[in-house]
């Protein structure tokens, strides 16, 4: 796609110079060289063929934030996106954190044609199903148990929270044996051909499976599923829905049973729950039963949250670190002792982050998932040896 | 041309020019890089001639015999010699020895330059001449070789003077053949000459030349080693008046070029350094009855090294000590024994030996038909004319420079044992290296000066010590077998060689001996670097690598260099810098990257991964200002550029100085692009295998690399610490049926824990690789004792097998996405 295609398909042309985008951007507030209007502008002027210089178009969060006070509607995260495809095309994508390999795991995922995987975490007790109307999504959270274990942070606890839920709810979801990756961070990073191949696949499996609903404790998932592989031009005759929305949905509050939990809590709104799929009240409704008056807001909430720092496994630096340090202290300055996300990667993050700040407060917050917080709830606020 | 528009059109004339001073490295930020690495390993420390012991050991270690020898030969124009004969100081110095056995280098050396002789001897490439001086050199031993051949390197046009018929010196004359087989010798003379010295033999310098006509003949310089090629007498009642005593040159020399039958007779040799067992030993082999050394102190004192003392016993030769000549007895003009005094040792002389001092009454008579005597040798310095104004020492040794062995008269330089009394071959190389250096700069117009010696390495560099492992024996010929002349000794042979080489430790920084060019896929040279500010030389140095431009396209790095100016003067030497600043100065810019890992500040989130990675605790985590994370900041001085914590940083903020990871990914993707065809589609399967693993550890010949499976790839890392997952999941998307990674064995890894890390990464790799459903016996990480090369092709072959079993590995797509960017 040419670039003047692209400038005309995310109405790019309409920026009018204001630099609203500029002074929401959290990049922009900590790099010296990111600003998204001077992106679009460059692009508009023709400077360096229209392409960002070097590490630009990585540093995106793709958070949204900008699109949220463009007061002319460019759809600046598409004009990332379709940038970064040209990118990829040309030779040049941006670069990963953690040598690329969960990127290349994603890969490998997309075009191996062999192999199934097995579900070895899941619990003895909990009841799943091949066939079904009902179909939980797991997404990556057996990789991150194996990436990420030094950060003690338990991935697949939350998988197995979602499904001690479901089954609380009389709930026998189906689980895909062979799950593949939905393909959003390949998305997000230009490679949309193998993000197809996985959407193709993926779609095929959930149909083969006859689901109906397919619920997710990852937001990006939901987003893929809901959104991408529909833009991708695959087929999906399935509603995605994030937990907490089907939670809600089902009116849960009441049929869960869910206790009240002690102390207090905050929420941090992860941008694709927020801001691109719009679900700001669903985990909200749940966390105000769980913690009543111990529920607290950060300043910046809903779709105006900051983003935890990194998104698509993209290169993660010192800009990312400063975001998700002052994102902590400001869930610290809540007062609050628990600080809950609705998404796996975010907690990842936070944790990470975490282990390096020296303040008493943020070292004490427990970065927790949204599903585990429920499950607790569930069982009576009883305390879970292996509850993350 | 004029000199002043040279250009560097290679590595190594760059290299050259660095040494000559003709060019120097400027450094935006000022200060100035002149070739030499100030901090050596122990065993180059040692060297007197300065040998890259450790470079050449390492190439061996990887079957690259030939590399290895050109390495010995910059230093040391005689392997095969000093192979032999060598004393080898470096083997005294080897840290190994605090472990179990010094590395064998001695016989390391042998080893390759047996190997290019029974190989078809590629010899030493002829210099170019370049000069059109011409210098003379007097005397074709050891220390005029050493000089012929650097001389003749720098372009001149060198004639070795020898008196002989044949050239070799001592090692010619005197050394016996059990020692040193002559062809040995004689091969390696053809070298040198291959090399351009022109060797000119039988001419007597002061009898069919003088001094006065090598000048008049338009050589502008020349170089005195001549040797001590007489032997000296021990001074005692009845040594002048009987037939059969004779000093250890004389006797040696005359029973190497017309030996006679002494069976019947008895030998007493006296003395107890290496000329004694060698007069000794050759007695055995002439065939005395009985062969005695006499030596006033006891075997503890005496100065012959160990194994030739040890061998002469197993000969038969008896040693006697506490034993002081004081008289040669004979009758009717013919020696019948050597009267004695018994010894006992008191305090120490200046020598730091004990002195033997008589008891009074214990003299004893020993009987002998032949006396040597092996005490020391003189000089023969009649030939320098009286009108010159040669200075003559007290052992009628040729009074030199000590630091630049000019002598008296401007056009004269003298090395070797002339200048330093009977010493060993690698002593007289080393002063033939200084000699060379010194004619070099007075032919132009430089001031005389030797560069300051490296300082030996100060604090030890490993901080663990590998697993035990016993030096590889070289056998000997059976005392019993050795009725002749042939050698004793028998050297290494191929596997012998790689497994005793591998035993290095590589103390010390790299050292320029281009060991990993070859898996770098770059070629880079050690440089060090002053303080900064100009004319800092003297203030501490830093090792640096320095790359060519040229290797970029076909290999290029990632890594962000530095940009420094390689300048030059017509006439060289930073001396005369000021002088001639303004002449006619060319420059060229180039890239330089320090070994050092570095890291980029931007992308460091101050997690500290690295720093637990780092075996060497050189990484350490400093304060950027309020709000902002920590940076971690390598100490450069302890940096050993293994690039572990390269494959710790989550954020690839750390960079290695010389391949980067995503150099790395890029080796991978072409290894496997080249066997694409290895895929049939008839179904017959050539599994496609990438074999990643250590570089130090498993040697393997050529011969036992063609036993690999045909669809093996080899990647070699310094470290299989180094092994990060996405090496393994990028060789499988560009299309590998198994990846195999071979450690070293706990305990070996040369930067401490690596293969313990390989261990852990492959765990949580595997974990992922079975839930994308990759069949297990697609991936393998395993640890191998160093060495064992054969296990490790034993284990790729059952892998390989496995990989058949399995089936190709079928991908969706060929195409490999391209490899990101980070600028």
């Amino acid at each position: 796609m040419k670039l003047r295609d692209i400038i005309r398909e995310t109405q790019a042309y309409y920026c009018l110079d204001c630099g609203k985008c500029t002074a929401v951007c959290p990049v922009a507030a900590h790099s010296e060289t990111f600003s998204p209007r001077l992106t679009v502008l460059h692009a508009l002027l023709g400077h360096n063929g229209g392409r960002p210089a070097g590490r630009l178009l990585g540093d995106c969060l793709t958070c949204g934030l900008c699109t949220e006070v463009c007061p002319s509607a460019v759809r600046y995260l598409s004009f990332t996106q379709m940038l970064r495809r040209e990118m990829a095309e040309t030779g040049s994508p941006p670069a990963c954190s953690h040598g690329g390999v969960l990127t290349s795991l994603m890969r490998l995922q997309a075009r191996k044609l062999e192999g199934r995987r097995g579900h070895d975490w899941v619990p003895a007790e909990a009841r799943w199903a091949e066939t079904g109307p009902l179909l939980y999504f797991t997404g990556c959270l057996p990789y991150y148990e194996v990436c990420f274990a030094e950060l003690g942070a338990s991935p697949l606890q939350t998988a197995r929270d979602v499904l001690a839920v479901l089954n609380g709810l009389g709930a026998t979801p189906v689980l895909l044996d062979d799950e593949l990756c939905c393909g959003h961070d390949l998305y997000w990073n230009g490679d949309e051909d193998d993000a197809r191949r996985l959407a193709e696949r993926g779609a095929a499996a959930i149909a083969a499976a006859g689901a109906e609903t397919v619920v997710s404790a990852c937001p990006e998932c939901v987003h893929a599923l809901r959104d991408l592989w529909p833009a991708l031009g695959v087929a999906t005759g399935f509603r995605a829905l994030h937990l907490s929305e089907y939670l809600a949905e089902r009116g849960a509050a009441g049929e869960l049973g869910l206790a009240v939990l002690p102390g207090r809590a905050t929420y941090h709104d992860s941008c694709r729950l927020a801001r691109q799929l719009g679900v700001v009240e669903a985990p909200r409704a749940s966390l105000r039963t769980i913690y009543g008056s111990g529920f607290r807001e950060m300043e910046r909430h809903g779709r105006e949250a900051v983003c935890c720092g990194t998104s698509g496994w993209l290169q993660c630096d010192a800009v990312s670190r400063r975001l998700q340090a002052e994102r902590l202290r400001e869930a610290a300055a809540t007062g609050a002792a628990t600080l809950v996300t609705a998404c796996p990667k975010c907690r990842i993050h936070f944790l990470c982050a975490q282990g390096g700040e020296s303040d008493d407060e943020v070292k004490g917050l427990r970065i927790r998932d949204y599903a585990s917080v429920v499950r607790e709830a569930m069982e009576g606020g009883e305390a879970f040896g292996d509850t993350a | 041309m004029p000199e002043s528009l040279w250009q560097p059109k290679s590595l190594a004339q760059l290299q050259q020019a660095l040494l000559e001073d003709r060019a120097f490295l400027e450094f935006p930020e000022g200060g100035h890089f002149v070739l030499q690495n100030l901090q050596d390993s122990p065993c180059r420390s040692a060297c007197p001639a300065g040998v890259d012991v450790k470079g050449y050991v390492g190439l061996i270690a990887q079957g690259r015999f030939q590399e290895a020898l050109d390495l010995v030969r910059r230093a040391c124009p005689l392997p095969g010699v000093c192979g032999r004969i060598c004393t080898h100081p470096c083997e005294l110095a080897c840290q190994r020895s605090e472990l179990d056995d010094a590395v064998a280098v001695r016989l390391l050396k042998r080893f390759i330059a047996d190997w290019e002789l029974a190989h078809g001897a590629r010899g030493i490439p002829r210099a170019e001449r370049r000069r059109a001086e011409n210098v003379a050199v007097i005397g074709s031993g050891p220390a005029g070789l050493a000089a012929a051949l650097d001389l003749a390197r720098l372009g001149y046009g060198v004639t070795v003077f020898e008196a002989e018929a044949s050239p070799g010196g001592m090692l010619a004359q005197v050394i016996p053949g059990y020692r040193l087989p002559r062809d040995i010798l004689a091969a390696e003379i053809a070298a040198i000459a291959g090399a351009g010295v022109e060797f000119r033999t039988g001419v007597r310098i002061g009898q069919d030349l003088s001094l006065e006509d090598l000048r008049g003949q338009g050589f502008a310089a020349v170089v005195i080693a001549v040797g001590m090629p007489l032997g000296r007498h021990l001074e005692v009642q009845g040594e002048k008046d009987y037939a059969g005593v004779y000093d250890c040159v004389s006797f040696l020399r005359r029973e190497h070029t017309a030996p006679r039958d002494h069976r019947g007779e008895k030998l007493l040799v006296i003395g107890g350094g290496m000329s004694a067992m060698d007069a000794a030993r050759t007695g055995v082999r002439l065939g005395f009855d009985s062969v005695q050394v006499v030596y006033r102190r006891t075997r503890d004192e005496m100065p012959a090294i160990e194994v030739d003392v040890v061998e002469a016993v197993a000969e038969g030769v008896e040693l006697v000590f506490l034993a002081g000549p004081r008289r040669i007895l004979g009758e009717d003009g013919r020696v019948t024994g050597l009267e004695c005094d018994r010894m006992k040792l008191v305090a120490a002389d200046e020598s730091g030996r004990p002195r033997p001092v008589p008891i009074r009454g214990s003299d004893f008579t020993l009987p002998a038909d032949v006396i040597v005597e092996a005490i020391s040798q003189r000089s023969d310095l009649s030939f320098l004319p009286r009108a010159l104004d040669f200075e003559v020492g007290a052992w009628s040794n040729l009074v030199t420079d000590p630091v630049t062995m000019a002598t008296r008269v401007p056009w004269a330089f003298a090395c070797g044992d002339v200048v330093t009394g009977p010493d060993t071959v690698v002593g007289a190389m080393a002063q033939g290296h200084v000699a060379a250096r010194s004619v070099h700069a007075f032919l132009r117009g430089q001031p005389l000066t030797r560069p300051a010696l490296a300082p030996p390495l100060e604090a030890q560099v490993r901080n663990r010590l590998p697993r035990k492992q016993a030096r590889v024996p070289a056998s000997s010929l059976d005392p019993a077998e050795r009725g002749g002349f042939d050698e004793v000794e028998r050297g290494y042979d191929v596997a012998a060689a790689m497994v005793e080489a591998a035993r290095c430790m590589r103390c010390g920084p790299c050292e320029d001996c281009l060991v990993c060019a070859s898996d770098c896929r770059h070629r880079h040279v050690m440089l060090a670097a002053p303080g900064t500010g100009p004319g800092a030389a003297a203030e501490p140095f830093e090792p640096v690598l320095i790359r060519v431009p040229a290797d970029r396209e076909e290999f290029p790095l990632q890594d962000a260099p530095r940009r420094v100016t390689l300048r030059w003067q017509p006439r060289g030497g930073r001396a005369a810098k000021g002088a001639a600043r303004d002449a006619a100065p060319g420059e060229l810019g180039l890239e330089l990257t320090p070994l050092v890992c570095a890291v980029e500040e931007p992308l460091c989130r101050g997690c500290g991964d690295c720093l637990l990675a780092c075996p060497y605790e050189a990484i350490r985590l400093e304060e950027r200002g309020e709000g902002r994370p920590l940076v971690a900041v390598v100490q450069t001085e302890r940096c050993r550029g293994c690039g572990t914590c390269v494959t710790a940083c989550p954020t690839q903020a750390m960079h290695p100085g010389w391949f980067s990871h995503r150099g790395v990914l890029e080796q991978i993707d072409k290894l496997l692009a080249g066997a694409a065809d290895l895929k049939a589609e008839d179904g017959s399967h050539e599994p496609r295998l990438l074999l990643i693993s250590c570089n130090w550890c498993f040697p393997m010949s050529e011969a036992l690399a063609a036993t690999l499976p045909a669809g093996t790839r080899s990647l070699r890392l310094l470290c299989t610490g180094r092994v990060h997952p996405s090496f393994v999941t990028r060789a499988f998307e560009a299309g590998a049926d198994g990846v195999f990674v071979a450690g070293c064995a706990k305990g070996e890894c040369h930067y401490g824990g690596g293969n313990e890390r390989l261990l852990a990464t492959a765990a949580s790799l595997r974990g992922a690789l079975n839930l994308i459903g990759l069949a297990p016996e697609r991936f393998e990480a395993r640890l191998f004792p160093t060495g064992s090369a054969e296990a490790v092709v034993a284990a790729v072959q059952d892998f390989e097998a496995g990989l058949r079993r399995a089936g190709a590995l079928r991908l969706a797509t060929a195409a490999i996405l391209p490899l990101e960017v980070s600028l």
